[in-house]
Parts: C-alpha cells; structure tokens; sequence
C-alpha cells in the first residue's frame, strides 16, 4: 500500500477516527496548559505499556499473574542503582533493568508454569511478595545503599535526553507514548505470529495444545521473558518520571493488581490494556489529585466495582463490547466497509472465561 | 407413573434427543435399550432434571416435571443412579446410604430404608464403615443402587446396570432388582446388553440416534427382525 | 532454655488461631473449588464489626459472636447467592477462565478500600483489660488472650470438623465438595450449599475476630497479613483439607514464632514465603496430600 493510498483512504471513517486519535494523543500535551493533566496522561500511557506487558504472559497465554509489580521494580531498581552509583545513562540502565528483569522472570516462571489456575497465581503473589520482603529489609548489600522500607529518591543529575530529566512534562508524555506504540506493535506482531497462536491455544485449553504438539513449556517461559522485559523498560521509566522509587508503592500487591486490571478488564486482545488504562487510570489520577494523600487507594473501590461488574457481565473485557459499539459508529458515518457491522467477528474469549 | 411426550434434547449446539416419548406404569419394569451413544443417559438426565429440555413434556402422576429442578423431582420421587455411578468417594458407605435420604420425608424413614437397603444387598452392611472409592466395581453399584433407594422412590431410573460387570455379578444385581421391584417401586432401567435386559423388563424401547424406533413388550421385541439382526448379531 | 519454650508455646497458639483463620478458606475451596482471594478483607469486616461493637457499645469481645455471627453469616450466604453464585455457575456452564477468582479479587478492592472510606485509614486499638493481661510460669511469660485465642481456636475447629461429619448438612457439605452433580441427585440444593459455606466461612472468621481484637490493631488492611498466611496455610496443609488448614496453621505459627525469636520477625516472614513457593512448587497437593 502507498502513501498516496493512505491519503485517499483517509476520507473513510474507518482511517479518518484513528488517524484522529492518534494526531490527538500527539499533540495532547499542546492541548492543554495544566501539568495535572499531562501527568495523567503520562500515568495512563504508563498503564498501558504495563498493562500490554502483562497481557502476553497473562492475556495471551492464560496465565494469571498477580505479581507483576516484581518485574517493575527490578527494572526500575537496577536501572536506578546504575544511574545514582555508576553515572549509567537511563537509557542504558534501562535495557540493563529490563534483562534483568526478564531474566527473573524465566527464573521465576520456570518451575511455576507446571501450576494451574489459582496455584499459578497463588505463586505469582508469592515472588511478589517475596520480592517486596526482601527489598523492604535490606538496607545494603556490600557498598550499594539499597535502603530498604525508606526507598530510594532519584538526585537531579541535569535536565537533559541523556539523563532522562526534564523540567517539564511534555517529553516525559513523548517518551511513554512511544513506548506505548513499541508496546502495541509488539503484541500485534506476538499476536498475529505463530508463537502467538500457541500461546493462545495454551491459554484456551494447555492439555489440548499439548496433544497438538506445542511445547507449553517452552511457549511459557518466552512470554514470561518478554512480558517481564516490558515491565522492566516500564519500571526504569516510572523511577525517572516520578523520581522516587519504594517497596511500599512499587513493589505492592495492590500495584500488581493494578496493572493486571487494566488488562483484564480492558481485555486479552493488544488493544485490550490500552483501552484498560485510559479507561482506569484518570480515576485512580483524578482521586489521588482530588482527595490527597489521606484516601490512597480509594480508587480502587471503582476499581473493584468495575472489575466485579465486567466479570459479572462482560467477561471477556470491554474492548469486545467498545468495538461493537465503534464498529456501530463507523457504519452510522457511512463507512462502507462497516455496513455490516453485526457480523463482524464475535468477541474474543477472555481471562473472565468465555462467551462461547 | 411417567408420562413423556416427545422431549428435544442438546449439548450445547448438538441436539441429541429428537422427540422421545415413553411411559412407565405403576409397578412395571420398562427397559431403555440401544447402541453406545444413542442418547439412553441423556434420556435419563432429562427425566431427572440433570439435563433441561428443549422442549417437550413431562409428567408424573399429573405433575408436570418439564420445568422442575434435579432436587425438586426427586422430592417427587423420581430417583436416577447415573452413569458412573457418582458416589461420594470419600464418604463411607453409611454416609453415601445417608445422603441418599437428605430430604425431610426419607430422613424420617432413613433407619428402616438402611435396613431395606442392607437386606437387598448384605454385603454393604457388612462395609458400612468403608470409604465408597476403595469398593469394588459390583459393590459400588449396589452402593449406588442402595442409595437411590434411599430417597424411597416411585420410580427408579438405573443408568448401565451391567457395566463394567462379572457375568456372575450381573446376575446377582439382577435378582436383588426383582426384590426392588416386589416393593412397588417402578423401574425404568437403561442397559446395554439388549439380551439380558428384554428378557427381565416388562416392556421396552429401543433408542436409534436419539429417536425411539421400536417398543413393546419384551418378548415382542426379542422377536422382532431388525432388533434381531442389529443388536443381537442373530 | 526458656525462651525456646515460650517461643514454641507462643507459635502452638498462633497457629491454631491461623488455622481458624484459613480453615474457612480450605473450607469454601473444598466446596466449590473456588480460591477466595477477598478472605483476608472479609476478616478486616469481621474485625471491625467487632471492634465497634466492644468500643461503641461496650460488650466484652468474647461475647461479641453472639450477635455478629448471626449478621454475618447472612452477609456471606446474600454475597454468595447474589454476586458469587451467577458467575461460578456460568464457569460451571462455559467453563475455564479465571472469572470467580477475579470476582473475589473485586470483592476484595471493594471491601478492603471501603473500609478505608468509613473507617479512615488509622490503626484502631480495642484496649481492654485483658490485653495486657500474662501468666508467669518459671521464667516463661504468655500473654493471656493469646492463650485464650490459641485454645478457644481448637475448640472451634473441633467443633467445625464434628459438624461437618456427623451432621447431616455437614456431610450435604462435604458431599457437594466430591460431586457437585450428584448431590442434586439427592434432593440437594448445590448452590444453597454453597451459600452456606461461605456463611461458615464467615462464622469462622467473625469468631477469630472476637479472639483477635484483645490483640491486634484493627486497620483496612488488617486481614491481609492473616489472608496471605493462610494461603500459605491451607496450600501447606493441601487445599480443602480441614485437618490440613489446622496442621498448616501450627507449622507456620511455629516457624513464625521460634524464627522471630532466634532471628528477626522479617526473616521468619521471608520464611514462609520461601516455604509457600517450596509448597507450592514441590507438594501443590499439600504436605498430606497424594502425589
Ligand atoms: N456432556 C456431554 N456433552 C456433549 N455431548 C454429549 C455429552 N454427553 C453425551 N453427549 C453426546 O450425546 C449423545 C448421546 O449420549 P448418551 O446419552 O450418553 O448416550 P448413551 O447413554 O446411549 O450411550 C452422544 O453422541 C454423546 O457423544
Ligand atoms: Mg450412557
């Protein structure tokens, strides 16, 4: 297809409305003079790249993990150690943090993934606990100040790419919204592979994959590394961004469960976390701003709700249900592929089980 | 006792059951017979409120059962021992005997049942105390047997009387359902060995591909030349 | 000397607080197969709902079950009718999916986060004059209501364990947990028994609270420490075994107690982690459990 093609598709709907989108979420930061909302917009597209990586292992491929927050705060901690004692660029930190992460996350996922159901997030709350305990008491090892419960405040070390500081908020938003596209071209690419599709037969039925010849194992352990290699890249942004890094609001399960929610209530297809964070993160945003410091967490009572609701009524996420409703508007502007909406794809079958 | 007029049955998109009518009497034996797969169980199931119809009617004694939950129609005294028996396996034999009779009505009646049930079938009385998943194949299904009785049934619907079982087994189970029967109890029992069964049931019929194709008495259809050819390799 | 034996005293009585605390959960697990991620924050409900009881109204908290437990064993058989049951019966239906599990997961961020709201995110003390109370055997001290909450606790699981099988609700309980269909054979009503377990499960829970409040602060968070030992507990002792949640509760009080004492109470925490992810890589089956 060329660029000329491109053009003369935009005057359809169905390329105008995601070409809009995307030059809106471009320009956001010009869109808008109060910091406040740059920064939700910097947390949502956050959530989405977490909530993506999260996905592969625990959307994709059927393995629910409540945990996550371990492979963020190993990057986000590595890449922090290289940036307060050795002077390590971020950007080099951060693929540092990201192999170590993802290297405990096969370490870790290895002997779990012959778990099934609850034992297998039984487990993954284990290590994130284990995790959590381990940097909450430990103050040093040798010379490196790790400072334990206390958490560690990343110095200033110069607005600039190369120490990924800034004094505003806008290249912040640029950085995490490439990552998010990084992020949704990577699970298209997993999604739309053959690993892809293993990981999708193992997460419908492992017994069945298995008689079919794919290696679950092996199949596992990929998503794993590459799901916590995006937490990791995740976590050494979180640290820069928000400049203070702490077992109590890193390592936590609650944010485990926070970004697992993005993704379950969104829904297990690459769009689903996205969809997932834009929806979720202003709320949790727009409590922290408005109530302060006294009611942390109280988001997650909406939290909560929504996600016992879409269990309840949508169990394969929203996104099915979003684009029936896009596909809908797509056909009312006159899009002529959309004309027949009704029969475009049924609703994939998500974490919450299935509409069969 | 059981009237059932044309029932509709499916698992989920397959339909199994395509207008099945049948009838039991007071007091009578009637048998449910056909090849592997073709829909006696799911017959059952439908009966007993396992399985919802699709459409269709039953009744029992003027009762409509048709849109009845599994623990209501056996309050009504309709009792199935289902395929594979489904004791509770870590439960003892007294106790599966126990559950059998949950309901307020058996439960009042429990201690005679249990001693109805253990002269049917002594052996249990003398396993009483032992778990139902350690018994053997011919105990467990006496033990299942046992236990429908215990909800002192109508009607007693038996699912593979003889699977699974020593010839000289089969004929015990056989002889300890005659006594049920002398009781007063209707039995509508599913069996896969055609030969056996038409010569024990008052009346019988043959289920093809979920249909019923053929029914009479036993001795009508131990006569009869398509039963003959397909299932007795005559 | 003395110190190894109270510290074995102290963990013996913990633990058997911890199993009345997780037998609850193996409970509902063994019934209707369901991990109950939100067991800790209804332990938070139970908590406060005694807590308010002993600081507003006065009662004495070992008394408080007489009217919490009636309350809410109610509440758990409504959630459990109204919330749970729609969703475990479209898994039964559809199968596969981890829908239940994440239901109790929103049930928990629910919970937990409203207590928050209502009750403020403060550390609550119920100080009544049996707090501070010890007895001094020799040189060993125990502290009174941990004594009380260690043996009322085993008393309780008893009489749990006489319920469940010598009653005939008890035995519809357990037979429901080994077939789910048969039982519907018997007359009996699979998801009214469902609803009862988790009714027990709060009985159990409230009545923990009752012996927990002399002890222990109450917070919106209170429950998570105890839920996450007693995933540990009822994984270790194998899951939906009743006995197995006790000799759970009992290995992890002891490790918890002797190893705080000897070392620190972060290690003995580290500890049962390493023992749960042991457990759970190892025996998933329990440590009394086949294969
Ligand atoms: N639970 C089930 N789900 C889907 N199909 C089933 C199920 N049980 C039985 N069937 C199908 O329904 C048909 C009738 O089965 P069944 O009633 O068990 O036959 P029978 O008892 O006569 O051997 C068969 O084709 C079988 O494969
Ligand atoms: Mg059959």
């Amino acid at each position: 297809m060329n660029e000329k093609n491109i053009i003369a598709k935009l005057r359809y709907p169905s390329y105008y409305i995601p070409a809009l989108a995307i030059l809106i979420l471009i320009f956001f930061p010009f869109l808008t003079n109060n910091e406040y909302i740059v920064q939700v917009g910097i947390m949502v597209l956050l959530f989405a790249v977490m909530g993506s990586g999260w996905n592969i292992i625990a959307g994709f491929g059927g393995q629910l993990s409540l945990g996550h927050a371990a492979f963020v705060g190993i990057g986000a901690y590595v890449s922090t150690l290289l940036f307060v004692y050795l002077d390590l660029t971020p950007w080099i930190g951060m693929l540092v943090g990201a192999v170590v992460s993802a290297i405990f996350g096969v370490i870790v996922g290895y002997p779990c993934f012959k778990l099934k159901g609850a034992y297998y997030a039984l487990a993954t709350i284990a290590y994130g606990e284990l995790v959590r305990i381990f940097i909450q008491n430990t103050n040093q090892i040798g010379p490196i100040d790790l400072k334990g419960a206390q958490g560690i405040l990343l110095p200033i070390k110069g607005h600039s790419w190369f120490w990924f500081q800034f004094d505003t908020k806008a290249p912040y938003y640029y950085i995490a919204l490439v990552m998010m596209f990084l992020a949704i071209l990577l699970c298209y690419k997993i999604k739309n592979s053959k690993f892809g599709y293993y990981l999708a037969a193992i997460g419908d039925n492992q017994d069945a994959a298995a008689s079919l010849g794919v290696d679950s194992s092996r199949m596992k352990v990929y998503a794993a590394a590459i799901s916590s290699f995006v937490m990791g890249i995740a976590g050494t942004f979180y640290a820069q961004f928000l400049l203070y890094i702490g077992p109590q609001s890193l390592l936590v399960d609650t944010f485990s469960t926070e970004i697992a929610l993005v993704g379950i209530i969104g829904g297990a297809e690459v769009m689903g976390p996205i969809i997932g964070a834009f929806l979720l993160t202003p709320i949790s945003e727009a409590t922290r701003i408005l109530l302060g410091g006294r009611f942390i967490g109280v988001h997650l009572v909406v939290y909560g709700a929504i996600l016992m609701a879409v269990i309840t009524y949508a169990p394969s996420g929203i996104l099915p249900y979003l684009k029936k409703v896009y596909y809908k508007f797509l056909a009312l502007l006159g899009d002529p592929q959309y004309q027949d909406y009704r029969t475009i794809k049924a609703p994939a079958k998500g974490l919450g089980g299935g509409i069969k | 006792m059981l009237q059932v007029n044309k029932i509709n049955a499916s698992y989920g998109e397959v339909k199994v059951l395509h207008d099945v009518s049948l009838a039991v009497k007071k007091g009578e034996v009637v048998g449910l017979v056909g090849a592997n797969g073709a829909g006696k169980s799911t017959t059952l199931k439908v009966l007993s409120g396992m399985l919802k119809a699709a459409s269709g009617e039953i009744k029992s004694e003027g009762v409509s059962l048709t849109e009845l939950t599994a623990p209501q129609i056996v309050a009504l005294g309709i009792a199935h021992v289902p395929e594979g028996r489904r004791l509770f396996p870590m439960m003892s034999v007294e106790e599966n005997l126990e559950m059998g009779s949950f309901l307020p009505g058996p439960k009042k009646a429990r201690q005679e049942t249990i001693e109805m049930v253990y002269s049917v079938f002594p052996i249990l009385k003398e396993r009483h105390k032992q778990m139902a998943g350690t018994l053997s194949g011919g105990e467990q299904q006496m033990l299942a047997i046992g236990r429908g009785l215990m909800s002192k049934p109508k009607l007693l619907m038996i699912d593979e009387v003889s699977l699974g079982l020593a010839p000289v087994l089969v004929e015990k189970i056989y002889s300890m359902i005659e006594q049920i029967k002398k009781q007063d109890i209707s039995i509508l029992l599913v069996e896969q060995n055609v030969y056996l069964c038409l010569n024990f049931v008052d009346r019988a019929y043959v289920l093809e591909n979920g249909q019923v194709v053929l029914d009479g008495t036993g001795k009508e259809l131990l006569a009869n030349e398509h039963l003959k050819k397909a299932y007795l390799g005559l | 000397m003395g110190t190894m034996t109270e510290a074995t005293i102290n963990g013996l009585f913990m633990g058997s607080l911890y199993g009345l605390i997780a037998v609850g959960l193996s409970l509902v697990f063994g019934v209707m197969k369901v991990v109950n991620f939100a067991h800790g924050s209804l332990l938070t409900i139970c908590m406060y709902a005694v807590y308010y009881l002993v600081m507003k109204a006065n009662w004495n908290s070992y008394l408080t079950p007489i009217l919490v437990v009636p309350l809410l064993f109610i509440f758990g058989y409504v959630v459990q009718s109204k919330i749970i049951n729609p969703v475990l019966k479209r898994e039964f239906e559809l199968g596969g999916g981890h829908a239940v599990i994440l239901l109790t997961v929103g049930m928990m961020l629910v919970m937990e986060n409203l207590c928050l709201l209502f009750f403020g995110a403060y550390y609550k003390v119920a100080q009544v004059p049996i707090s501070s109370l010890t007895l001094n055997i020799g040189n060993i001290v125990i502290s009174v209501p941990r004594m009380i909450a260690g043996i009322v606790s085993v008393i309780l699981i008893f009489l749990l364990y006489a319920f469940l099988n010598k009653t005939d609700m008890g035995k519809a309980i357990r037979a429901t947990g080994q077939d789910r269909e048969a039982v519907r054979l018997m007359g009996i009503n699979d998801f009214k028994i469902y609803n009862i377990s988790f009714g027990i499960c709060f009985i159990m829970l409230t009545l923990a609270a009752a012996l927990m409040i002399p002890m222990y602060y109450v917070h919106p968070s209170a429950g998570k420490i105890f839920e996450l030992r007693s995933f540990v507990i009822v994984v270790l002792g194998g899951l939906g075994s009743l006995n197995g949640a006790f000799l759970g509760g009992i290995i992890i009080g002891l490790i918890e107690s002797v190893t705080a004492q000897f070392l620190s109470a972060t290690t003995a925490e580290f500890l049962i982690f390493l023992v749960f992810i042991l457990v759970l890589l190892l025996k998933p089956n329990g440590l009394l459990g086949k294969k």
